[in-house]
């Protein structure tokens, strides 16, 4: 395991695509916080930080969209090259080569927005906001939980996908596809929640309210939309589930990818 | 004799297609084993099996005397190196790196040996140009390299002189029988270009429809493949008393035919063989090279 995740390493840290991916967050970290800067004249200080923390995770809302991107130039390059082939050839367990991908798609993503967080303190602090920024920072330890959680399920996710898909061009486009479906049925969940718990709605629709409650839960995309609210919930059930998400995709993952045959 | 490699009745199943039906193989230490065989015969399927890309749908192989189910397996594997279809490497980066990445993956804790496999494989002077760039020569060559990573003892190579010039099918030949030669290194190879084949390999398998026709060494094959007269003749008992007198060596074919393994003097032979009443109705030669050899063996068992 640890000659694979050394030899991904080596080829993750000279990756075109993981270079341009980290760029485009930098990118954005520094638009995000220029319109911080914007905005902190608009709203005053006292009403400004909760925004700016919204800046700071506001990476989890596309995290699964870079990822279901990078995963196939990565991982599905060793298919487009072939040299999934020399792994196994030489003895490389399938488990092996699959946690592999995950552990480097997950660090993957992880730098992604570690890029974005850095842009954020660089602009912030010397151009917009100044040391408001590290105002913005201190957020409650389990938002952050909920965001590697979910960093993590995409990850899962994205891996998945281009494992058993074994075609760059196809997981790529399965892959968006899916993050699109999610998102799509995560803001409808959370639509529906925010529209419910309406006073108007108020003792209405108990049953439906529960069903859209489990789904805002599970469906890592409606969490997603609640740990960049500053107003959320913020529960440790979030994690719990985007963790279990993950163990599932995993092992059915791992299950499907031992009896694959290769070409 | 000791074994690299035995499969034991494998078969493998696409769906309904079965691609291999209990086929059954030895590849012995140190040899050059050519694995002959047509377009969907199932010499591909064959090596991803015993290259650990897919699981036979049943049956058993052993590689150094590693059961194909049991996990002594992995460790056996190491010991081999191999190239599938295509050249399996990175195109992005160059022939060092690629072998650098190689070394990475078998956990070898230098990189010394890469200037010599490069060296090897004529590669020395690629620099830091990319795999992308290189000729589908160049790119068959590293694909080796990169196989023989970690020095392996057994080489797998899946039609490695697929669309190379003429140029590049000396130099792979050239190489292949160097590692064989000096390196003591048995090689697996399939191939289509059975003139190719003929020039390398020490023992034949030939496969068809999934299943093991025969196995051959290449002396059998040679004996098997000996130039030689056929004469058709009216009496085959008087035609053997007279290549008898004429001392040439001979086997009788049929209650008509024999094949004689030299060059008779047609003229003496019609003349001997007038003499004792029998007589000579057609004279032609055979020289059976591996292809007709191949092409024999598959006709027969259609």
């Amino acid at each position: 395991m640890t000659r694979l995740l050394r030899s991904d390493l080596c080829r993750l840290l000279r990756s075109r695509a993981f270079a341009a991916t980290n760029a485009l967050f930098f990118a954005l970290g520094c638009v995000f916080y220029c319109l911080a800067g914007v905005n902190l004249s608009r709203l005053g200080a006292e009403d400004f930080v909760p925004q700016a923390s919204e800046y700071m995770f506001l990476p989890v809302m596309y995290i699964g969209l870079a990822l279901a991107v990078f995963c196939p130039f990565f991982a599905g390059s060793d298919y487009a090259f072939g040299t999934i082939r020399n792994k196994l050839a030489v003895g490389c367990g399938r488990a092996e080569i699959y946690l592999s991908y995950l552990i480097l798609t997950f660090t993957a993503g992880m730098s992604f927005w570690c890029a974005q967080l850095l842009a954020a303190v660089i602009v912030g602090y010397f151009g917009t906001v100044g040391p408001l920024v590290f105002s913005a920072l201190t957020r409650p330890l389990i938002k952050l939980a909920e965001a590697i959680a979910l960093t993590l399920f995409w990850s899962t996710l994205s891996v998945f996908i281009t494992v058993l898909a074994a075609d760059k061009a196809a997981s790529l486009v399965a892959g968006i596809s899916a993050f699109a479906v999610i998102t799509a049925a995560g803001v409808h969940v959370y639509a529906e929640l925010s529209r419910l718990s309406r006073p108007e709605y108020a003792g209405l629709y108990p049953a439906v309210k529960r069903v859209y409650g489990i789904l805002g839960t599970v469906i890592p995309s409606a969490a997603e939309l609640e740990v960049i609210s500053p107003k959320s919930n913020l529960l440790p059930v979030h994690v719990i589930a985007a963790i279990c998400l993950a163990a599932a995709i995993t092992l059915l993952g791992l299950l499907l990818f031992s009896r694959k045959n290769i070409r | 004799m000791e074994y690299v490699l035995t499969a034991n009745s494998i078969y493998k199943n696409y769906g309904k297609f079965r691609a291999l039906s209990g086929l059954t193989m030895k590849v012995p230490k140190g040899s050059i084993y050519g694995l002959v065989g047509k377009n969907g015969a199932g010499k591909t399927t064959l090596i991803r099996i015993i290259c650990g890309l897919q699981s036979p749908s049943l049956g058993e192989y052993s590689l150094y005397g590693a059961d194909s189910r049991s996990k002594k397996i992995v460790r056996a594997r190491r010991r081999m190196g191999a190239v599938v279809e295509t050249p399996s490497v990175y195109l992005d980066m160059s022939a060092e790196d690629n072998l650098k990445q190689q070394y990475r993956i078998l956990g070898m804790p230098s990189f010394e040996g890469i200037d010599e496999l490069l060296g090897l494989v004529g590669l020395e002077s690629a620099g830091k140009k990319k795999a992308k760039n290189f000729s589908l020569g160049m790119k068959q060559r590293l694909g080796i390299a990169v196989a023989l990573c970690g020095s392996p003892d057994f080489l797998v190579l899946d039609e490695p002189v697929n669309g190379l010039d003429p140029q590049g099918i000396v130099e792979i030949r050239e190489l292949i029988l160097r590692l064989n030669r000096e390196r003591n290194i048995t090689v697996l190879i399939s191939s289509h270009i059975l003139d190719e084949l003929s020039r390398l390999a020490t023992h034949y398998g030939f496969i068809d429809g999934g299943r093991m026709i025969k196995e051959i060494s290449a002396e059998e094959l040679d004996a098997a493949c000996r130039k030689c007269c056929r004469i058709e003749v009216s009496d085959i008992r008087a035609a053997a008393r007279v290549l008898d007198s004429l001392n040439l060596e001979y086997s009788v074919v049929s209650d008509a035919e024999a094949d004689i393994y030299a060059r008779p003097n047609i003229t003496s032979l019609t003349a001997a063989l007038s003499a004792e009443g029998c007589e000579l109705l057609s004279v032609t030669e055979k020289d059976e090279s591996l292809e007709s050899y191949f092409i024999g063996l598959v006709g027969r068992q259609q």
